[in-house]
């Protein structure tokens, strides 16, 4: 009996997984002919699309035309992808304009608009200004339509709306992203945000401001940074709307707005050198009078680099003032603000931050002097060769070595590498070679006695100019640690130059007596 | 001797009905995971079409990340592994290889490929770790720092990854893993869209093993040969997407795969870095990390991403295999005993009252009740001791539903990402998910007793495991 019932749960265990597999299987397999079928279409719709748009596009058309010519895709297949090649179309500046005036004949962008606005509340307070003063003439659906799209237009569908009037930019689209901004789903939201910020339109920025100052005063559920996306996004010539902001009470807000000025700056200034004239006089003035000493260091870090971009004596005094600031925070960002040609005359002021207190103000002290051109790097290599400071002489050397500073320097060096010391000795005054030559030796000099000598190693070891392998061998020769022997026994037995070789070969014997002395004396006695 | 039988019945009874009870709860718990992930892994599809992710690659505001890639002994997969690292695509991004005293080539072959130059980097360190012997670096390979030092392990090696990094958030790597191109964008993305601290973001990691490798990213994704590979191919679609997902949507993420996962480095840094503790520090550490938040009162949130891909090369053979789930399975119940006063504590919210006692209940001893009913309700039904119904709702808790979780999950992949284009390998995902519930499973559940009694010897180590390169073109050892 127990047998038999053990047989046929198993003859049923194995029919009901075989049947649940093959039920799902068969699913699968169905839902797999049918995508593909689908997609072959789509395929094929494509093609047709793209022999009905290219000429639309190759040759100059009256919209009306271009629909006309469209009337023949039908299919619910044949629309997607009629949708899906005037999105791409555009993206393309040039087609853009015939784009945009095709999806409004084609009655896309009032679907759309429509769709956007179903579920948001009447605009009012600024956005029902802005909207009339933008001429928006939106005219809601009938009433059986606008229930019916409460219920269908759920946020995915209005996602997806927004994000299509986003990328075909129409007036119509625009004031109804503007609306969606106060859509009650917050995704619908950051689209609509993020569409204003692509877009850049210079009357849509107070709302994003307002939007930056709800999310940090806690009253949006909004992502800072994506406001924050949205808002670098402007042209530095729109930075005056942030005077609000700027001058609100909540640090935060304050801090914020600078550090999105900041970032626009920032990417104009990597096209154009600025000076105060880009700027509005009245951030001019605010950022000369106030922020540089704000109360909050965070602002006063971030107006820094602001003022960086002003270009005349009252801001380098200023710069001047912030990288002796009492925040090392706020020292680390004027440091990084002086990082150009263009503030050579705060070199010094830079140079002194090289023996700050706080390692990342070192940092960036290091690489703004090397970012100032060839009189600032040769401030670092001064401050290197005749600096005490173990942690200056760290922070340098690394940056000497990450940076690649040093092997520029070596490469650089004039044919000859060698220093004539004999030309020191006679106080003579040396060329502008030679004091490339005598800068370079005493670097090197100093790497080795501040035990910095493992890339000096490296280096003699690669395929660098022999005369430079000279200089090199010559300042090391009085290292006998283990990795020093090593490098030179490889330089005096594969080096491709037979004088070096002999001079590794000659610094190699010596380097291993002393090490020899060393080690015997190092010995207990009695060993 | 009739009391005695009476007596043996109830004990069996008693023990039967807890492992009854155990199954009802395990599966009970599956299947709600399961349609949660259903819902959001659908929406979250849905979603993704109008993501920002352009916005965010090309964004000022989008925050650096270093990738720590800890490494011992990868010779043969490490410059895959950093080659693809170097072609994300990520604005901002920083690589440290820490070489943890490897006694293979993987320094060397680091040295050569990328032409890297011994440097005398400033050692700054925030989290305690072993001194690195040497620093590497080429100026123009400028996001590439390799780190060499003495063999600390894997916890020690991700220290000093931290302590060198210099972004505001990290993202740790296994050294035979490789991402997709855009894996570090999508991983980052809901951090950039959280309103709050996102502490941690994971993502799904998925079986290499079978697919085609070309310059470091995969060109073709296939089923691996094996049956072994094959089968786990389904249990990480179950286990990533049920089981993460599900305890992402109700923000109770206890176990994240440090094989590909981010982290807020200054909380990191706060909760104490990676501990030598456990076996298991990436699940350790996650346990930290809310412990602290909660401790601190500060809002935060964690994150599972289900597209944000990262190759993992999984074990080819069934030693392989039980050395891994051994590790584990140590590893997670090191984990749950070391943070257990967090059990059922209403202090730690979700995590507290119900992540926790799931994996401490299911997932780390779980396996005892499964493993006993595998033995104690077939033989006791034998021996006429267990009614025949009790044994049907066994072997309908124990085989069917588990055969219906397994073939879900290859439903919810198919539905959703459909990674394997071939029809011939979902036929086979299909096939091998209702074949796992009959010999694999139970092999597994094998292997995490093995794993518990390791953990009741107080055994600290865990079992390397070497794995070997096998994609569709090529095979060579790891």
């Amino acid at each position: 009996m127990l047998i038999e019932d053990i047989i046929t749960i198993v003859i049923w265990l194995i029919l009901t997984v075989v049947a649940l597999a093959t039920g799902l299987a068969l699913i699968l397999l169905q839902r797999r002919v049918t995508r593909r079928r689908y997609f072959e279409r789509l395929d094929e719709a494509r093609q047709r699309v793209q022999e009905v748009l290219d000429p639309l596009y190759q040759t100059p058309t009256d919209p009306e035309t271009a629909v006309a010519s469209l009337g023949v895709l039908r299919s619910s297949v044949e629309r997607r992808a009629l949708e899906e090649a005037l999105l791409r179309h555009a993206r393309v500046p040039q087609d853009g304009a015939l784009t945009r005036a095709i999806v409004k004949k084609l009655g896309w962008i009032d679907q759309w608009a429509t769709l956007l606005r179903a579920r948001a509340p009447r605009p009012s307070g600024s956005i029902a200004t802005m909207l009339a003063e933008l001429g928006d003439d939106y005219r809601p659906p009938n009433l059986l339509r606008r229930l019916g799209l409460r219920v269908s237009a759920n946020f995915v569908k209005r996602c997806r709306a927004a994000d299509k009037l986003g990328q075909v930019p129409t007036p119509e689209g625009m004031w109804a992203i503007l609306v969606g901004v106060t859509d009650p789903h917050p995704e619908v939201q950051e689209i609509c945000l993020r569409y204003l910020g692509q877009h850049a339109d210079p009357a849509t920025l107070p709302v994003l401001i307002e939007e930056l100052i709800k999310v940090l005063e806690g009253r949006s559920s909004q992502s800072v940074r994506n406001i924050k996306t949205a808002l670098v996004q402007y042209s530095l010539d729109d930075v005056g709307a942030f005077q609000i902001a700027l001058q609100h009470s909540n640090r935060r807000v304050r801090f914020f707005a600078t550090d999105i000025i900041r970032e626009i700056a920032d990417r104009r200034a990597a096209t154009a050198v600025l000076s105060k004239n880009d700027f509005s006089p009245g951030i001019y003035r605010l950022f000369t009078e106030r922020f540089h000493q704000d109360e909050w260091p965070d602002v006063r870090a971030r107006a820094a680099v602001v003022i960086s971009h002003f270009h005349d004596d009252a801001s380098t005094e200023i710069l001047r003032k912030l990288l002796e600031d009492e925040a090392w925070f706020v020292r680390m960002h004027a440091t990084r603000a002086a990082a150009t040609k263009l503030y050579l005359p705060l070199a010094a002021d830079v140079v002194q931050r090289l023996t700050d207190t706080n390692w990342l103000v070192r940092e960036a002290a290091t690489k703004a002097l090397s970012q100032m051109g060839e009189l600032g790097v040769d401030f670092v290599l001064e401050a290197f060769i005749h600096s005490q400071d173990r942690y200056t002489n760290e922070q340098i050397c690394e940056e000497l070595q990450r940076g690649g500073l040093l092997i520029t320097m070596l490469e650089n060096l004039p044919a000859d590498a060698a220093l004539d010391e004999s030309a020191l000795m006679a106080g003579r005054t040396l060329t502008a070679d030679d004091q490339r030559r005598w800068m370079a030796a005493m670097v090197v000099r100093k790497m080795v006695a501040a035990g910095m000598v493992t890339m000096l190693l490296m280096l003699l070891r690669g395929p660098i100019r022999p005369d430079i392998k000279m200089v090199l061998l010559r300042e090391l020769a009085g290292c006998s640690s283990p990795e020093c022997l090593e490098t030179f026994q490889v330089c005096a037995e594969t080096d491709p130059d037979p004088q070096v070789r002999g001079t590794a070969l000659a610094i190699f014997q010596v380097a291993l007596g002393k090490y020899t002395e060393l080690t015997l004396a190092s010995e207990p006695v009695g060993n | 001797m009739e009391s005695l039988r009476d007596l043996v019945i109830f004990i069996t009874n008693i023990f039967n009905n807890i492992i009854i009870l155990y199954f009802f709860a395990a599966n009970g718990s599956y299947t709600i995971l399961m349609f949660l992930s259903f819902a959001h892994v659908w929406l979250y599809q849905m979603r993704i079409s109008y993501a920002g992710l352009q916005e965010v690659r090309e964004s000022p505001v989008t925050p650096p990340v270093t990738v720590i890639v800890p490494a011992f002994n990868e010779e043969n997969s490490i410059i895959l592994t950093v080659e693809s690292l170097l072609h994300l695509d990520y604005p901002a991004k920083e690589i440290i290889v820490v070489d943890d005293g490897s006694t293979d080539q993987t320094l060397q072959k680091l040295l050569e490929h990328f032409q890297l130059i011994r440097m005398d980097l400033i050692w700054r360190p925030r989290l305690a770790a072993t001194t690195p012997a040497a620093f590497y670096h080429n100026p123009h390979i400028a996001p590439l720092t390799v780190i060499s030092k003495p063999n600390g392990g894997k916890p020690d090696a991700l220290n000093v990854g931290i302590n060198m990094a210099r972004s505001p958030y990290f993202c740790t790597i296994d050294a035979d893993c490789i991402l997709e191109k855009d894996s570090l964008l999508r991983l980052m993305y809901p951090v950039i869209q959280s309103p709050v601290n996102t502490v941690l973001s994971a993502g799904i990691v998925r079986i290499l093993n079978g697919c085609v490798v070309q310059d470091g990213q995969v060109t073709e994704i296939r089923l691996p040969e094996h049956p072994v590979e094959k089968f786990q191919v389904v249990e990480y679609l179950r286990s990533f997407l049920f089981g993460r997902t599900g305890w992402n949507l109700l923000q109770g993420t206890f176990i994240a795969s440090g094989a590909f996962c981010i982290f807020h480095r200054e909380t990191v840094i706060e909760a104490g870095g990676f501990g030598h503790d456990t076996v298991t520090e990436d699940i350790d550490v996650v346990a930290n990390v809310h412990r602290l938040m909660r401790a601190k009162k500060r809002a935060y949130r964690t994150s599972f991403t289900t597209d944000p891909v990262c190759w993992t090369i999984a074990p080819h053979t069934r030693q392989l295999l039980g050395k891994q789930r051994r590790r584990w399975q140590l590893g997670l119940i090191q984990t749950v005993m070391k943070h257990n006063t967090m059990l059922f504590n209403p202090k730690y919210g979700t995590i507290g009252m119900l992540s926790l006692p799931f994996q401490t209940f299911v997932e780390a001893f779980g396996c005892l009740v499964e493993f006993g009913g595998y033995i104690l309700i077939p033989v006791s039904f034998l021996l006429g001791l267990t009614p025949l119904d009790l044994f049907l709702l066994f072997v309908l808790l124990a085989f069917v539903y588990g055969t219906f979780l397994s073939v879900g999950s290859v439903v919810l992949e198919e539905i959703t990402f459909r990674r394997y284009p071939r029809m011939g390998d979902l036929m086979r995902l299909l096939w091998y998910a209702v074949l796992e519930n009959f010999g694999y499973r139970q092999m597994i559940v094998l292997y995490r007793v093995q794993g518990f009694v390791q953990y009741m010897r107080g055994q600290k180590s865990w079992e390397l495991v070497r794995h070997t390169v096998r994609t569709g073109t090529e095979e060579a050892p790891a």
